[in-house]
């Protein structure tokens, strides 16, 4: 029987779950939206195109927080204003910008030699590498993501329902769509130490998904996303320490554990409330033809 | 004289992009006018509608709504979709989609105040969907959805209720449903433009239609307005106007009436005797 309260007698390790719990959490909260959006690529291509950003930062010299911040933001931006564009689609718009910007990094690490161990851990997560600043950022983002959706909650909710209608009731939808994709790539970014590049994207997509299963109330989907994802945080980053396995891939592995179950409990709902629906009565017996001929 | 204008249109030409779909428009809606737009696909039916929100490119021309331009903050305009672009999967209920009339006018605070709340009701209690407040949009009926999303432009209390294709997809009980509660708000004094394709309905419901191909054909009460001559304008089709017990009525040309060629002869003598325009 493992000890289980063994990991955390490690400082590195109760940061790292406090950033994991955190991490999943937000991603969780955020999610909801993109899942709604049917955008649920965009994760994938955002966590893609800040890794090519934070290369650019490491080689120029800069602030990873700075400069991969700046590039994801742009890239959210420009895959919006792309994705407006009905000839182009969101899909398209974001394979396009964030793979091109992905390219860019790797052409960067293929050309610049010395930082593979540390991109290692941008793509596929580590828990070492968070430090306390890691953390407190992790934190700000979480607090600030948290503050835009509970004081947007309504405008966010017709943006994301209606967003071709929201703008006639007064709904200032080109400006949350911007704050919007600030919030998602500062989300990314703050999270990528923890999940890394590669995962992030089942991060945000994985607990919308499991609450919409179960639920079909968006407020409740919030709350149970953001719930879901901050317990696959804090159980897989758990789980990881005595698997001996990368942080990351743990995480999204219980979330997909936890996709699962949800399956089968909406097909059993489904399966009962079609049980529970009368069946309808059988039609009466024709007394006379339909069609009547002279 | 039908009133005071709440809608002057001048000369207009409005698109998307760098393409105008209507040219050269010009229309006034009066306060408290029930208008129908008609016209085939691709005609600038939803264009009209969208330069009346301020959601259209305008390349040349004027719109006045009450002295603003469109899409002005002073000027509220009810806005409600074709029901097909609506994601019915989406988690919300009726109420949620109601209280989004507000969404802009109601605080940021998640929770919605007394007042607003006390609106919706009384919306949602006016059309009858109150029982449903609490239920998926997916679980109603059609007549039921088109009510939750004219509930959402009430509450907001328009000037003008702009909507698009509502009889689209519905069955002739609930379309007549729709334009008998729209009739009733009418008389409430709402002005009301809608776009259809259907044009028995709006003669039989609307008194005054605008047709659209582009530019405006013709405009007028729809006894007057649909004749074979304007709906060919209008349609590049010929149409047949029938005006029976009062009613106008407009009918395709067929092809070949019934099934049986037995009679044949028969139908043939009546869609001859349609043809010489027997009723138009």
């Amino acid at each position: 029987m493992p000890d289980l309260l063994e990991p955390l007698a490690y400082e590195f390790f109760v940061r790292g779950l406090v950033a994991a719990t955190l991490a999943g959490g937000l991603c969780g909260l955020l999610g909801v939206f993109i899942v709604l959006r049917r955008m649920s690529y965009i994760g994938h291509g955002l966590s893609h195109a800040v890794f090519g950003g934070a290369v650019v930062s490491y080689v120029i010299g800069i602030n990873f927080y700075i400069g991969a911040g700046l590039w994801g933001f742009l890239s959210a931006v420009l895959i919006n204003l792309t994705s407006r564009r009905r000839t182009i689609g969101a899909d398209a718009a974001i394979g396009i910008i964030t793979t091109a910007s992905f390219a860019l990094g790797v052409l960067l690490i293929s050309r610049y030699s010395g930082f593979t161990r540390s991109f290692d851990a941008a793509l596929f997560g580590s828990i070492l590498g968070v430090d306390d600043r890691d953390l407190l950022i992790l934190a700000g983002v979480t607090t600030l993501s948290t503050a835009f959706v509970f004081f947007g909650y309504k405008q966010l909710l017709f943006n994301t329902f209606d967003p071709e209608v929201a703008p006639f009731y007064g709904v200032r939808s080109g400006m949350l769509d911007t704050i919007f994709a600030l919030v998602l790539a500062s989300a990314i970014i703050a999270s990528m130490r923890i999940l890394g590049v590669t995962l992030i994207a089942a991060a945000i997509v994985i607990p919308p998904i499991c609450a919409r299963l179960v639920t079909d109330s968006f407020s409740r989907m919030l709350a149970l996303s953001a719930a879901l994802g901050a317990f696959n945080g804090f159980a897989g980053l758990y789980l990881s320490y005595f698997l001996d396995s990368s942080s990351g891939a743990t995480i999204v592995l219980l979330g997909a554990a936890g996709f699962c179950l949800a399956l089968i409990y909406a097909a059993a709902r489904e399966r009962v409330a079609g049980m529970r629906r009368t069946l309808p009565a059988p039609a009466p017996a024709r007394e006379e033809p339909s069609i009547v001929y002279d | 004289m039908r009133g005071t204008p709440l809608v002057t249109i001048s000369h207009l030409d409005a698109g998307y992009q760098h393409q105008p779909v209507i040219e050269d428009v010009n229309l006034t809606i009066m306060q408290g006018d029930f208008v129908g737009v008609v016209g085939p696909s691709g005609s600038g039916k939803t264009t009209l509608l969208r330069a009346l929100l301020g959601a259209a490119h305008i390349f040349s021309g004027e719109i006045d709504i009450a002295g603003r331009p469109p899409g002005h903050a002073d000027v509220r305009v009810g806005y409600v979709p074709q029901l097909e672009t609506v994601d019915w999967h989406f988690p919300v209920t009726v109420e949620e989609v109601v209280m989004m009339g507000l969404a802009a006018r109601s605080g940021y605070l998640p929770w919605s105040n007394v007042r607003h709340r006390a609106a919706a009701r009384e919306v949602m209690h006016r059309l009858g969907i109150e029982n449903l407040r609490g239920r998926q949009i997916r679980a109603l009926s059609g007549g039921q959805q088109q009510r939750v999303f004219l509930a959402r432009a009430l509450v907001s209390e328009p000037r003008m209720l702009l909507l698009d294709e509502p009889t689209s997809g519905v069955d002739i009980k609930t379309r007549d449903d729709i334009l008998h509660l729209l009739d009733d708000l009418n008389h409430g004094g709402l002005t009301i433009v809608l776009t259809t394709h259907e044009l028995n309905a709006v003669a039989a419901h609307l008194p005054w239609v605008v047709c659209v191909n582009g530019r405006v054909i013709a405009e007028g009460p729809p006894e007057r307005v649909f004749t074979p001559e304007i709906l060919r304008r209008t349609y590049k089709a010929e149409m047949n106007v029938i005006v029976h017990n009062g009613m106008t009525l407009v009918a395709e040309m067929p092809h070949r009436f019934g099934r049986s060629d037995k009679r044949d002869d028969e139908f043939e003598a009546a869609g001859a005797a349609l043809r010489g325009g027997r009723g138009a």
